[in-house]
């Protein structure tokens, strides 16, 4: 059965492959019309872009939903979830429980997120929100804006000494941006 | 890790952020923001609708995607859309 879409999208949704397992998908692109609700992409038969024989996938990795003219991704991977990347245009929200691979060395947990107030910004082609539904945000207007941060994992070819145990930055007035690196000349 | 990797800033409009954008070159394996929380990881449910930009490179295990948003023809879209009526 083919769920439809409630508005056919007047721009068509190309993914192409440019980092790959195997040499066969170099450069492949997946193009789904949006022309009904939901594209599934996974490791089982039953998606409509199968990628097979990969145990790393979850039988569903993620689907492609065709919403009000526009396309949204959702992930359902279950022991690999599905990230993005950043690039040289956009930046992306760090919320409370947010996780992120830095040069897949080593996975941070913030567990940590106040602000000062509530932020009002929308998603858009430079600014990317993993959890734009969720307002829930950690609000002290008397302190400063505070991130916190854990490591999840570490890399087995990293020395974990090489790795800070805990991060924690201050939007104090002083300093709003901070560098993070392996050189000793940045913040973190 | 890169010597230069990324930046992590704080605004009133837009709150925590992390970005690479302002360096001259990207860092050489990537940054990358789960599109799961680690409540949602922990608790197996899916993630939330997360809006599809042109250009967004999207990875999963060792794949990389790129997300590219081309303009449909009108005869496209009207073939489309009698199709779909």
């Amino acid at each position: 059965m083919q769920l439809r879409t409630d508005s056919i999208p007047e721009k068509r949704l190309k993914m192409k492959f440019e980092s790959v397992d195997t040499e066969e998908l170099k450069n492949v692109e997946i193009v789904f019309e949006g022309d009904r609700a939901i594209f599934k992409i996974g490791e089982g038969e039953a998606n409509h872009y199968q990628i097979p024989n990969d145990k790393k996938l979850w039988e569903t990795q993620f689907m492609i939903v065709s919403m009000n003219g526009q396309y949204f991704i959702r992930d359902l991977g279950f022991v690999h979830t599905s990230r993005v990347k950043l690039d040289k245009r956009s930046e992306i929200q760090v919320q409370k429980g947010s996780i992120v691979d830095l040069g897949k060395v080593v996975h941070y947990h913030f567990d940590k997120a106040i602000h000062d107030s509530e932020p009002n910004e929308t998603p858009s082609e430079q600014f990317y929100m993993m959890r734009p539904s969720d307002n829930d945000y950690d609000v002290d207007n008397e302190d400063f804006p505070h991130l916190r941060a854990r490591p999840t994992w570490v890399s087995a070819d990293e020395n974990v000494d090489n790795i800070q145990n805990e991060i924690n930055i201050y939007a104090d007035g002083q300093k709003l941006v901070n560098t993070v690196g392996r050189s000793m000349k940045r913040d973190i | 890790m890169s010597a230069d990797h990324c930046a992590i800033a704080y605004s009133k409009e837009k709150g925590w952020t992390i970005s690479e954008k302002s360096k001259d070159r990207l860092s050489s394996n990537g940054t990358f923001i789960f599109m799961k929380s680690m409540q949602q990881m922990n608790k197996h449910i899916p993630s939330d609708l997360i809006p599809l930009h042109d250009d967004m490179v999207i990875s999963f295990v060792n794949y990389e995607l790129r997300v590219r948003l081309d303009q449909k023809t009108r005869d496209e879209l009207e073939a489309q859309k009698e199709a779909a009526e």
